[in-house]
């Protein structure tokens, strides 16, 4: 769905003055670029925040000692509790349903409905109001989608319980079985922030590589890194091209990635975003506005959203596949690209 | 379920025509327009990296007059008037017409057309931000412009959205009207908004 921001980006485009031009200080505020898509950030239900994974549990669950975990917020491993350890194929993936199930009386875990009115994903706040004894909770934002707090100096101690993204590499995870004892471990690396491709707020820069005229299928493998190493990308196909009035833009969540946003609750909404150019004007940032990931002076606007009811990270164990370490650590059989691949694709006419 | 831009976003025209005598305006025609197939696929080259680096390539910034309008022209799938004037005197005339007329090719069904085609420019004065998500584009034709022509159909064309070396420019939205026949006496004066949601 495209939101009014996106009307907005269209009138600037529309209003944008050619005179800029011919001053060479300001002439780069006419590159196309600055008014094409920038980001893409990824959403749940705004109630799910507090939930899943984020919870800080009153007992130390790791170890099995019982013990101050509440205050030392799980000893920054993610931890999650899986409440449908027992149903079939459940016992080593992430039963998001059930912890539905579990809380059916105080939780309500349906995602808001889109609006073309929306600003951000989820209109309720996202914040991790559990979370308000840490010394720089004031550091922890209301974003209306996920943050990447592993790359903020002040949250990064706590990346796992304010979600949803990982460090760049070798995060524990623990898995509890639906009586809150351990069942398995393993490790998450963000493939995101190994590749600096997502600012501390969770927006995903869009790869500027990405005039491909090409079909997805050719866009690389999961061993050679393929172009969605520069992150969210454009890209063009035979049944779907800007020749009959259509863009695709595909985004992959390889590696913990995918992983630790199924454990925190998993993924409903995905948003798209152009730059604010007029804000960042007003802040006195001035084209070209380069991409740091540590250090972003970005700011979007929302253009587009796509909301579903059922999480897209949904998965359970094949076999002996623990459904979990498949998301969290693929092999090349896995997936064709690394990881599960979302296709959103832009109808103009 | 697949929804176009232009439904999801509610983009909606509106074209006012009045005829100018003395400086008073009469209206002369009000109602909504079409936006066209060609603003989507123009959208659908700017967002997918596959036109122009320049973001004023994506401007309207051009307009036709037409003499063969009629209601069924006003199709989503139209990439042209029906009749569109064909040669500069005719909208410039003889005196001192205030409109500047320019030659460019122009996308049809994602082909360029293979000769250049007579456009007439809307200055970017006349192009102003009503609020965040409108956009209204004034057109005078003065006394001096299109006398003699009877005048049924209008344009809005982008620039050159594909960047191409030969300018080549895309229909967008489109207008039939009741006939208006041109002469010195008066001056008119087409105000189109456009509404982006």
């Amino acid at each position: 769905m495209y939101t009014q921001g996106f009307g907005e980006v269209l009138t600037d485009i529309m209003t944008a003055n050619i005179a800029f031009a011919d001053i060479p200080t300001a002439s780069a505020i006419l590159d196309a670029s600055n008014y094409t898509f920038q980001a893409v950030t990824f959403g749940k239900d705004a109630a799910g925040y507090t939930r899943h994974a984020h919870v800080v549990s009153s007992t130390n669950y790791i170890n099995g000692d019982s013990a101050s975990g509440a205050s030392a917020y799980d000893n920054g491993r993610l931890l999650v509790v899986n409440y449908g350890s027992d149903v079939a194929n459940g016992a080593s993936s992430y039963v998001v349903t059930s912890t539905y199930l579990q809380y059916s009386s105080t939780y309500n875990s349906v995602p808001n409905d889109p609006s073309p009115l929306d600003r951000r994903l989820e209109r309720g706040s996202t914040s991790a109001t559990h979370l308000s004894n840490y010394q720089y909770a004031s550091a922890i934002v209301d974003l209306g989608h996920y943050a990447n707090p592993a790359i903020d100096a002040q949250l990064s101690a706590i990346w796992n319980k304010v979600g949803g993204f990982g460090p760049s590499s070798n995060s524990d995870y623990y898995f509890m079985d639906n009586t809150s004892s351990f069942a398995f471990s393993g490790q998450v690396s963000s493939f995101f922030n190994a590749n600096s491709l997502m600012d501390k707020d969770g927006y995903l820069t869009v790869s500027p590589l990405s005039q491909l005229g090409a079909a997805l299928s050719s866009l690389g493998n999961p061993t050679s890194g393929s172009a969605f190493s520069e992150g969210a990308l454009v890209f063009s196909s035979t049944d779907f091209n800007p020749g009959v009035g259509i863009s695709n833009l595909a985004v992959r969540l390889k590696d913990g990635d995918a992983a630790s946003l199924a454990l925190f609750g998993g993924l409903h909404h995905i948003g798209v975003w152009c730059l604010d150019l007029k804000q960042m004007l007003r802040d006195g940032l001035t084209p070209p506005f380069s991409w740091d990931a540590l250090n972003n002076t970005r700011k979007y606007r929302l253009v587009s959203k796509v909301t579903f009811w059922d999480n897209l990270l949904t998965h359970e164990d094949n076999g002996t596949d623990a459904g979990i370490e498949v998301l969290a650590n693929p092999t090349a059989s896995d997936f064709t690209f690394g990881g599960p691949v979302f296709l959103l694709k832009f109808n103009f006419t | 379920m697949f929804k176009s831009l232009v439904d999801e976003l509610g983009i909606k025209g509106h074209l006012t025509i009045h005829k100018v005598v003395n400086g008073e305006e009469e209206l002369l025609f009000d109602n909504h327009n079409i936006i066209v197939s060609g603003f989507g696929w123009t959208l659908a080259n700017l967002y997918g990296k596959e036109g122009s680096d320049i973001i004023t390539d994506y401007q309207i910034d051009r307009f036709k007059l037409g003499l063969s309008g009629h209601a069924g022209a006003e199709a989503f799938s139209a990439t042209d008037l029906s009749g569109p004037l064909s040669a500069a005197y005719q909208y410039v005339g003889t005196g001192d017409s205030n409109l500047d007329t320019l030659t460019a090719k122009r996308w049809s069904n994602n082909v360029a057309t293979a000769s250049e085609e007579v456009f007439a420019r809307i200055p970017f004065s006349k192009v102003t931000r009503v609020d965040d998500r409108t956009v209204r584009y004034t057109i005078l034709v003065d006394e001096n412009s299109c006398n003699g022509l009877t005048l049924n159909e209008i344009g809005l064309f982008i620039k050159n959205p594909k960047g191409s070396s030969d300018e080549t420019s895309v229909l967008a939205a489109y207008r039939y009207f009741t006939e208006i026949s041109k002469s010195i006496d008066f001056a008119i004066v087409f105000r189109w908004t456009i509404s982006f949601g």
